[in-house]
């Protein structure tokens, strides 16, 4: 072995230190104790890595077996292989020994040439196996930044495609980030969330923000027209939830990612009401999922206080009793009492701050 | 010189040779490791348990001497202090000390076969 090691002897007889620091210190900086005690003051004073500990077993202050356990429940030679040389016949303390982590038992009298080779192997199978570890951590760490660094090209790719969509209705862009913020507290802040993990809530406000994403397709006429839409207008403009879901499901980054489902079944189904009276596929009650039933809430209660080209914000309240009867579509009773309870909560997530 | 010394000690029942080839030949820290039994406690400290019935410490070094008579191929040493070791294990304190004596005896005709090999070498 190229490399010098420290490989720590203990041994209550200076005669078998001698013997057995004759082995290494030729190619080994080797360090000594009388016993358990002076190996435990030996280990914690020394600020170099030991490579292997050879300890005898019977010693007095601390025998090697009381060591062995010391070390074993402080982690204080973690990874360090520990050999037990002893003139000790007893099958009783040899099982202890393995039992408390030893990597091999050697007998007194010690054979130098066996005693090398077999040391100097398990020194060299620990360090590949250490060099190996690192190897792998660091490519897991490699591997992990990658596919952070994706996953935020990902966020970033459909933040910036909703931003996009947003200014051409003449919006900032922050009405998506709105409605995620007020997804996402409903989920973690109403019975609504309960059955949803902490990553699939995650998941569910990133996909909220694509809920309008099928506006794509839908002619600037129509999406900045000043006033009421016509009767074929609007029904162009209720388009965007089925071009929507088209979309989405047309992009296979989109498609591969945990998001995808919720961001489907929300462009689809984001003006559907709990009566049947939505759109586009007239889903009523539990049909309609829960985050495509949050979403749409959240939806009317921003876009109810935000200033659009069709119309003026709306006053928190005014934008509340439009909701709760029912001037925006009907939604799920449960819904509207979990968002009552929580809305005052809500306020600084919307437009205006809510009034305040 | 060296196996002029081994075979005064082979003379003596210590299996010197054999206790050298172990440390690869290297005769030179055989004599010194031979050198340092002079100065060891470990039989004094036996002696001493062995007044104060102290069965703990008797087999500890007992059980210490027996490590350095199969490393220095002490063989009688060897011998008696396996033999104290298994009766200290088996309970017979009384009959594990009465070996005290021989063993007391040897390491004394041991130290003064060294002394002898120390002036020589």
């Amino acid at each position: 072995m190229e490399e010098r090691k420290t490989i720590l002897v203990v041994d209550d007889d200076v005669m078998n230190r001698m013997i057995i620091c004759s082995i290494f210190d030729a190619d080994h900086d080797v360090i000594e104790a009388g016993n358990g005690q002076e190996a435990l003051e030996r280990i914690r004073s020394i600020n170099r890595r030991i490579s292997a500990i050879l300890l005898d077993y019977m010693m007095p202050e601390m025998d090697g077996l009381e060591l062995l356990r010391i070390l074993r429940m402080s982690h204080l030679v973690q990874d360090c292989p520990v050999f037990l040389i002893t003139a000790e016949a007893n099958s009783e303390v040899t099982r202890q020994a393995y039992e408390l982590g030893v990597m091999d038992v050697i007998s007194k009298p010690v054979v130098p040439f066996i005693v090398r080779r077999r040391i100097e192997s398990v020194i060299e199978l620990f360090e590949n196996r250490k060099r190996l570890e690192l190897t792998v951590n660091e490519q897991a760490e490699r591997l992990l930044s990658q596919s952070e660094r994706i996953i935020r090209l990902n966020y970033g790719m459909i933040e910036a495609l909703t931003t996009a969509i947003e200014f051409r209705s003449g919006e900032s862009g922050a009405h998506v980030r709105r409605i995620h913020d007020i997804t996402l507290y409903m989920l973690e802040n109403t019975i609504l969330g309960d059955g949803f993990t902490g990553e699939e809530k995650t998941q569910i406000a990133l996909a909220s923000i694509m809920h309008d994403v099928g506006k794509i397709a839908v002619s600037d006429t129509i999406l900045n027209k000043p006033g009421r839409l016509t009767e074929q207008e609007f029904e162009i403009m209720k388009t965007h939830t089925t071009e929507g879901a088209r979309l989405l499901s047309q992009i296979p980054q989109l498609r591969e990612l945990d998001a995808f489902k919720y961001a489907y079944d929300i462009a689809l189904h984001h003006h559907e009401r709990w009566d049947g009276g939505g759109y586009p596929e007239h889903l009523a009650g539990d049909e309609i999922s829960v985050c495509a039933q949050i979403v749409s809430l959240a939806d009317v209660y921003d876009a109810l206080q935000s200033r659009r080209c069709y119309k003026e914000a709306y006053s928190n309240d005014r934008a509340l009793e439009m909701i709760v009867t029912g001037q925006c579509g009907v939604f799920n009773p449960v819904l509207l009492e979990e968002f009552m309870r929580v809305e005052k909560a809500l306020r600084p997530l919307v437009a205006g701050g809510g009034d305040e | 010189m060296s196996e002029q010394l081994l075979e005064l000690l082979e003379a003596h029942g210590v299996a010197a040779k054999e206790a050298a080839e172990r440390l690869g030949g290297n005769c030179a820290l055989y004599l010194r490791v031979l050198r340092r039994f002079t100065e060891d406690r470990s039989c004094a400290l036996l002696c001493e348990a062995a007044v104060c019935a102290d069965a703990h410490k008797g087999l500890l070094y007992s059980h210490t001497l027996k490590g350095i008579a199969a490393n220095l191929g002490f063989s009688r040493l060897s011998e008696l202090t396996q033999a104290q070791c298994g009766l200290f294990r088996s309970g017979d304190t009384q009959e594990a000390f009465a070996l005290t004596g021989d063993i007391e005896a040897e390491c004394s005709r041991l130290t003064a076969l060294l002394e002898e090999v120390n002036g020589q070498s």
